[in-house]
């Protein structure tokens, strides 16, 4: 040992430097009792000699005990390097403007190298050490051998590109589940290996790149391209931050184009802002609507409207991959034609917005309009028609164009090349060009005698069932859906009608022509889905629910509570009820969803919460004949497909037996008439079969169809009493 | 220490080999210009008295270069390091040739000298070595001499000529543990004889 204190002290801190990587020059030297200022001169020396002499380049350096080999790259963060320690290779990142931001941020970076140590994962990259060499932090991670993504993203195909991003989205739940958010995912921190296997870079790092931009001119800070909105307003970053930055890498890789609009910063900022992106069909239009909704899933603009984490974009990216409906839903088809014209000049957007803000209530008298004007023109009064047309298409925009949808569609009736199909095209051509009126004046001279009359019969029709006249609305919308088969809105009012007079079959019938000429209407879906729900015939429910659920956007109550039905019919209560729970939670007022969590808990043999639960419904919807007919069978002991257990409990609990309670609630029932449909006559049919006491049934039914109007229902109520009468002797 | 030598841009050895390899001159002066005060360094401290009494340290340093550059055309890079291995190897057999030479001509009685050697000589044993960053490397070489002879040569061997510990232990015939101590006493050494404040 040198009896030179300063020399002592070098020696010292050469041999504490290997095993304490974070020990600094300046630390050591302020430690020492004398000399600090020579022993840090002296520390200094002795590692600008290694650093001069010990290197491949005069440039070389070495951080810690790293010899640096060359620049891998640089960012606004900090310098990557190729290094060297004992014959094995690997990459240094030296953050050397991190001493600017202070000791908090000097702690913080201890804290996240330590939770980057504890990452392991094969495709992030493995951060094995780190340190501070003369006040700079540095971290030390394996060094990959790959390729960024951004300079290979031009070869990879779509399937690659799904497959790519959902390995980033399974890696990146793995990092957020140890509590690591990458905050910065972007191509050029992602590295392709020869196999394709993707490699994360720099987790957790962008919060040093955030807290030393503010240090730095604009050029570094560099572009916002991959950054979320709420990263540019100073929302809550979290998950679903990264889930957007994954977003906008697979919306480039798919469509060949940033999602953001790269012209200038200003317009990147803006546009991440308000969170601008065109849909990516507008791109390429070859793009699957599912993987389409995918992407617009991850780039909400609203955290809440993303995925919830990145296991659940993985888990989508690989439904998509298998061909299976994806948990995002493609967008509706106004959302569609809003985000296609979202690159539009600013005009043709703000006549989009005008027409998007009609509020529900205009829509509903602008629909009214439509339908007293086809009848004016049916009639021939054309003036008051084009009185009536020009009111809604200022309360709706839309509303002009399903006018003369419907007219065009008629249109089809006509001989191709006629002077009739003639003045309709003519007629649309001005509608487009926004000329309503001279339209309108165009229409008459397609009035031949068989439109006129198809005319008729679809206003009688569809006047009569607005009427609820179903039995006269279902002849004469028979009728027109004969003379007008291309007319989607006659093909769904008769579906309806015949749903309401329990012509089950007729409306599916009605419903899938309505279909094959309006395959994207989610509605459409969704009301064939319950036609089938009430035939009981789960497969086909299920089909038909499944394209609605590909076709709507966002989680819808209705189709909730379809599909919570469904689960009732497949014997699987306990995911009705969370179906049925969540479309409640979505809409809470809505009678059916009650109802239909209320039929779920009567499944579950629940009885005493479902007979409270189809109160509740009463609350809402006084009259409902389901919840009416559902309480007089609980109270009555027939709970539907379980008689024998109901049976016993009540044989058990004679008390709970009401027949008096049964007997008003089946009274209301048939009392609200038009809800008497087969469904409740059946049941009372089955409450009578299952009573002890015939007589008082009988009673009971009697008093029922005395007096009721022959509808249907009644009649079959009356085939039922027959029945008991007979059976009870 | 003050002022670095004259910084060339940032090129890998490795590379620059496969250009000269490729037959670019360019290549082979940038490598020249980027080992050339470490290899004088190196050629200086291991010379001995008597050889620089007669050789310009320079005229090894060029002498090895020729040669090296027609080895280099097989020569194959092995690691980051293996450029600097190499050279150094080069300088220490130029060195180990001369010295037989000049051993043999003295075991024959026989001096034998080249004109420039001869033009050399009466300043050869006074002459500065031309290094490019001289202010630094004098200061080292004079510091260098000042250190144990086996200390200089641990430090030459890890710091100038990067070998690898390990082999540095083999070399000197002791543990790893040992020679690592050494280099470490050596560097602390020699960084304060660099800064002028030795007590």
């Amino acid at each position: 040992m040198s009896d030179d204190p300063v020399e002592a002290a070098v020696l010292a801190y050469l041999e504490r430097r290997d095993s304490e990587p974070l020990l600094t020059p300046e630390a050591f030297a302020a430690a020492q009792l004398e000399s600090q200022s020579a022993i840090l001169t002296g520390i200094r020396a002795a590692l600008d000699l290694e650093r001069l002499l010990a290197s491949d380049s005069p440039t070389e350096r070495r951080i810690g005990p790293y010899r640096l080999l060359g620049e891998l790259g640089r960012g606004g963060m900090g310098v990557v390097h190729r290094a060297e320690r004992d014959g094995r290779e690997v990459a240094i990142k030296i953050l050397p403007l991190a001493p600017l931001m202070g000791a908090r941020m000097m702690t913080r970076f201890e804290r996240e190298a330590a939770a980057l140590a504890r990452l392991s994962h094969p495709n992030i990259v493995r951060v094995h050490d780190s340190g501070v060499h003369e006040g700079v932090p540095y971290l030390v991670m394996d060094l990959i051998e790959g390729r960024p993504l951004s300079q290979i993203a031009a070869s990879l195909g779509e399937r690659d590109s799904v497959a790519l991003l959902r390995t980033l989205a399974e890696t990146v739940h793995v990092a957020h589940t140890q509590g690591v958010l990458h905050r910065d995912i972007k191509p050029q921190n992602i590295l392709v290996r020869a196999d394709g296997s993707p490699v994360l870079l720099d987790f957790g790092l962008s919060v040093f790149d955030e807290a030393s931009s503010l240090t730095m001119t604009g050029d570094v800070l560099g572009t916002p391209r991959y950054m979320a909105p709420e990263q540019l307003t100073g929302g809550t970053i979290d998950a679903r931050t990264d889930v957007h930055a994954l977003g906008l890498i697979l919306y480039e890789l798919v469509t060949g184009q940033p999602a953001h609009d790269p012209g200038t910063r200003e317009a990147a900022f803006d546009s991440v802002r308000q969170g601008r992106i065109a849909s990516p069909r507008t791109h390429r239009p070859q793009i699957t609507r599912s993987l389409e909704a995918v992407i617009l899933t991850t780039l909400a603009r609203d955290p809440a409207g993303r995925y919830p984490d990145a296991a659940a974009l993985a888990a989508d990216l690989a439904r998509c991959e298998r061909g299976e409906p994806t948990w995002a839903k493609p967008a509706s088809a106004a959302t569609r034609i809003a985000q296609s014209l979202l690159s539009a000049p600013a005009r043709l957007r703000s006549a989009l917005r005008t027409t998007l803000s009609a509020p529900p209530e205009d829509r509903h008298r602008a629909g009214a309009l439509i339908d007293s004007a086809v009848r004016a023109w049916a009639d021939g009064e054309r003036d008051a028609a084009c009185r009536q047309l020009d009111q809604a298409h200022r309360l709706d925009r839309r509303e002009p164009t399903a006018a003369l949808l419907l007219a065009h569609l008629e249109g089809r009736m006509l001989p191709q090349g006629s002077p009739e199909a003639a003045a309709l095209a003519s007629a649309l051509r001005h509608h487009e060009a926004g000329e309503h009126r001279l339209a309108l004046t165009e229409l008459p001279s397609a009035d031949s005698g068989d439109v006129r009359a198809s005319l008729r019969s679809a206003i009688a029709g569809l006047s009569s069932a607005h009427a609820g006249d179903d039995a006269q609305a279902f002849e004469e919308l028979t009728t027109a859906a004969r003379l007008l088969p291309g007319s989607k809105r006659i093909q769904r009012t008769l579906a309806l009608v015949c749903q309401r007079l329990g012509r089950l079959d007729d409306a599916v019938r009605a419903h899938a022509r309505a279909l094959e000429l309006s395959p994207d209407s989610a509605d459409g879906w969704a009301d064939l889905a319950e036609v089938h729900v009430k035939q009981r015939a789960v497969q086909e429910g299920m089909h038909a629910l499944a394209r609605a659920e590909a076709l709507a956007s966002g989680e819808r109550p209705r189709l909730l509570r379809i599909h919570g039905s469904l689960e009732i019919l497949t014997g699987r209560p306990l995911e009705a009820k969370l179906l049925l729970g969540r479309a409640l939670e979505l809409d809470p007022e809505d009678a059916e969803s009650r109802f239909g969590l209320a039929y779920a808990l009567d499944s579950d043999h629940d009885m005493a919460a479902a007979a409270i639960a189809y109160e509740h419904v009463l609350e809402v919807a006084p009259g409902h004949v389901h919840s009416l007919v559902c309480l007089a069978n609980l109270h009555s002991g027939a709970s539907r497909g379980q008689c024998r257990r109901c049976d016993e409990f009540y044989a058990a609990h004679p008390d709970h037996f009401d027949p008096r309670r049964a007997e008003a609630y089946l009274l209301r029932a048939f009392e609200s008439d038009r809800g008497a449909d087969d469904w409740a006559t059946r049941t009372a049919r089955d409450i009578a079969l299952r009573l002890e006491d015939r007589a008082s049934v009988i009673a009971l039914l009697t008093r029922l169809t005395q007096g009721a109007a022959r509808t249907p229902a009644v009649l079959r109520l009356e085939e039922a009493l027959r029945r008991v009468q007979f059976l009870a002797g | 220490m003050t002022g670095n030598p004259p910084l060339p841009p940032p090129e890998d050895s490795i590379d620059l080999v496969q250009r000269i390899q490729a037959g670019d001159d360019a290549a082979w002066e940038r490598l020249y210009l980027r080992f050339r005060d470490r290899l004088l360094l190196s050629i200086r401290c291991r010379l001995g008295a008597s050889l620089r009494a007669k050789l310009e340290s320079e005229d090894i340093l060029h002498s090895m270069f020729r040669d090296a550059l027609s080895d280099l055309q097989r020569f194959v890079p092995q690691g980051p390091s293996s450029v600097n291995h190499y050279l150094h190897t080069c300088v220490l057999n130029k060195i180990r040739s001369k010295a037989e030479h000049f051993g043999a001509l003295k075991r024959r009685g026989e001096v034998a000298l080249t004109d420039s050697m001869l033009a050399a000589l009466p300043n050869a044993a006074d002459s500065e070595p031309r290094y490019s960053d001289f202010d630094t490397f004098d200061r080292l070489e004079r510091a260098l001499a000042r250190l144990p002879d086996e200390t200089r040569e641990v430090i030459l061997l890890r710091l100038v000529e990067d070998v690898p510990n390990q082999d540095v232990a083999v070399s000197l015939g002791k543990s790893p543990e040992a020679a690592s101590k050494l280099y470490q006493r050596g560097l602390a050494r020699l960084a304060v004889l660099m800064t002028g404040t030795p007590a």
